[in-house]
């Protein structure tokens, strides 16, 4: 019981704000739509008070939050995939040449 | 340009945008040059192909394709996104083309409806997204995304790796994929909840086994 109650008020935080009619809340409460949207950008395209805005948030909503460590752990998971299923420096090396042999142009 | 000049501009030619005497120099197919942008850019590549199923010669294949285009088509580049980038613009083109030979290929239709669904018309989650730490913990992840990648559209996983996993600049992505930033935004999202639902199918059906 307490946990839905903890989960329902994560989730819904901004419309209690709201509920009290805090005028702050207005300016810094976000919906997830709009939290998904400003994590999805890069870090350069954000300003300050998008971080604290986005941080706010995720540090509320139990879903959003969910989603930046979804975010998070893919890009992980397929770093180590790639990296390991990468090339031996050797075999770079060879390519490179390979390539180098094909397409400069000796006078 | 003399070798001075090009070891002065030796850090990151791939990762910046080239100037008129680089163009110049790559239209010469400047020995030294060719070479620091092979090894520069040959990784990135490896790593692009082996995240799009491709894999050891077929890899290499695909790269021999992708900088032979990009040497016919150099005089026509505009220098609008960066070298590394372009060429992996290109490198998309190549595994577009290498998927369609072995019938793999398939497009889907990424609008902004598909973010509508996901949330409600007061901008709460519709589904919300399970904590995701299984997949961290998981040893089969690897095997499991591999699988689960194969499952996204081209343009989706061409967005997704290169703006989450190789962090390119978004407006470079949208140059070389030919979207605007909502498409882009559209492309990545859909990756991301196609990714989870793979990947939450994967993980529950092994804890049932």
């Amino acid at each position: 019981m307490r946990n839905r109650i903890e989960k329902r008020l994560r989730h819904y935080w901004h419309e209690v704000y709201y509920f009290f009619g805090s005028k702050l809340a207005d300016e810094i409460a976000m919906t997830c739509k709009k939290a998904t949207e400003k994590m999805d950008l890069p870090d350069d395209q954000k300003n300050i008070s998008d971080h604290f805005r986005v941080w706010l948030h995720t540090s509320l909503c139990q879903a959003c939050s969910n989603y930046k460590s979804l975010t998070l752990a893919l890009r992980n998971a397929i770093r180590n995939l790639v990296k390991n299923k990468g090339y031996s420096p050797q075999k770079i090396e060879k390519l490179n040449q390979d390539l180098v042999k094909k397409f400069v142009k000796v006078d | 340009m003399d070798s001075k000049k090009l070891n002065s501009k030796r850090n990151k030619i791939s990762t910046e945008y080239i100037d008129d005497n680089i163009k110049k120099l790559l239209i010469e197919r400047n020995a030294q040059l060719l070479g620091q942008l092979f090894q520069e850019i040959n990784p990135f590549l490896i790593r692009v192909c082996a995240t799009n199923g491709i894999y050891n010669e077929h890899s290499e294949e695909v790269i021999h394709d992708t900088w032979t285009i990009f040497f016919v088509n150099i005089e026509k580049f505009e220098a609008r996104s960066k070298l590394r980038t372009y060429i992996c613009g290109i490198l998309f083109n190549k595994i577009r083309e290498y998927r369609r030979a072995k019938g793999k290929v398939f497009y889907e239709e990424d609008s902004e409806k598909v973010i509508g669904k996901a949330f409600s018309i007061e901008g709460w989650w519709t589904a919300e997204p399970n904590d995701p730490h299984k997949i961290s913990e998981m040893k089969e992840t690897s095997e499991f995304i591999k699988e689960c990648l194969d499952g996204l559209s081209e343009q989706q996983k061409a967005a997704f790796v290169m703006r989450e996993v190789e962090e390119e600049n978004s407006e470079d992505i949208c140059n070389v994929l030919g979207i605007n930033v909502t498409n882009l935004r559209v492309l990545i999202f859909r990756a991301k909840d196609k990714l989870r639902q793979c990947l939450d199918g994967k993980i529950s059906s092994t804890e049932y086994k």
